[in-house]
């Protein structure tokens, strides 16, 4: 795992596509961006890496002024979709992913690449399965598109591309919650 | 991966002694919970009071641990945290599990150990 200090190298460094507009669109309106609320950090695709990216992903999080349960959304969010890379997109081959987390005044903004296969997640998740089913999978992209807002995903040369945003107050009747939704 | 197995109040009460029941453990915690051996008939209460993440993976395993004990040993699970009783929430699995705030007094149980590595 490495903490990446400029431009993230590998999939971070290609040109913006779809996915990544709205990301960008963000940067330039909000102009400069505070780098102690900025995290780039990039692993290799194999769960033990990624437990350790995760771990540094919530330490960062919880230094931040954001409500227990949109940490808790992003700690879910992120692990559901780093998993999915390391099973289905590298397939345990040697693969990288990066992740670019901007904390935003009403959202956290991520951009999450990775060296996977493509993959097509426009009908993936849609419902949850039905709990009498007692399925043993199928829960992540119902729970990545539960907890996020404005996702979008974009195959960007040999990388794949995933943005979207969790909304800071997600209605956890915290004061800083309350404030925000006065 | 470790768990902790004791008796209370007539069930098996097993508790996963991690902060993170995810991708990473979901199998071995499984294969754990396989070479356990309950009787029939006994009620099996699952223990999550240390666990503060549960992930999709984490669910599929406890889905798998239920289907394993099969209905004659029925799975029940204890001591959710926010996060975790969230994700419960979310998937519906809280409608199909019967849920218990708190886990049993640990003073009643006695104390099996079960390391593996994971």
């Amino acid at each position: 795992m490495t903490q990446v200090a400029s431009a993230i190298s590998g999939c971070g460094g290609l040109r913006a596509k779809a996915a990544e507009r709205s990301f960008g669109k963000e940067h330039a309106q909000a102009g400069q961006t505070d780098p102690s609320r900025t995290l780039r950090i990039a692993c290799r695709a194999n769960l033990t890496e990624v437990r350790g990216m995760l771990q540094h992903i919530h330490d960062f999080l919880t230094v931040q002024d954001l409500p227990c349960e949109t940490v808790d959304d992003l700690d879910l969010v992120l692990s559901e979709a780093m998993s999915n890379i390391v099973r289905h997109g590298t397939m345990g081959g040697d693969g990288r992913i990066d992740c670019h987390l901007v904390i935003r005044d009403a959202s956290v903004e991520c951009r999450l690449s990775d060296t996977g296969v493509a993959f097509d997640p426009s009908r993936a998740g849609l419902t949850a399965p039905n709990p009498m089913a007692f399925s043993e999978g199928g829960y992540g992209w119902f729970l990545i598109r539960s907890l996020t807002h404005h996702i979008t995903y974009a195959r960007d040369g040999a990388c794949n591309v995933l943005c979207f945003s969790i909304l800071r107050c997600a209605g956890c009747g915290s004061e800083w919650c309350r404030a925000a939704c006065q | 991966m470790q768990v902790t197995l004791g008796q209370a109040d007539g069930a098996l009460v097993i508790t996963v002694r991690e902060s993170r029941l995810d991708a990473a453990v979901a199998i071995v915690f499984k294969d754990i919970i396989r070479d356990v051996t309950v009787e029939d008939g006994t009620r099996v209460i699952l223990n999550l009071k240390h666990v503060q993440f549960l992930d999709s993976s984490g669910l599929g395993a406890i889905v798998g641990v239920m289907k394993l004990l099969g209905p004659s040993r029925p799975l029940e699970i204890a001591a959710l945290s926010p996060a975790v009783r969230k994700l419960f929430r979310l998937t519906r699995m809280d409608t199909v599990f019967r849920i218990h705030d708190c886990a049993p007094d640990a003073k009643d149980i006695d104390v099996t150990q079960i390391t593996a590595a994971g």
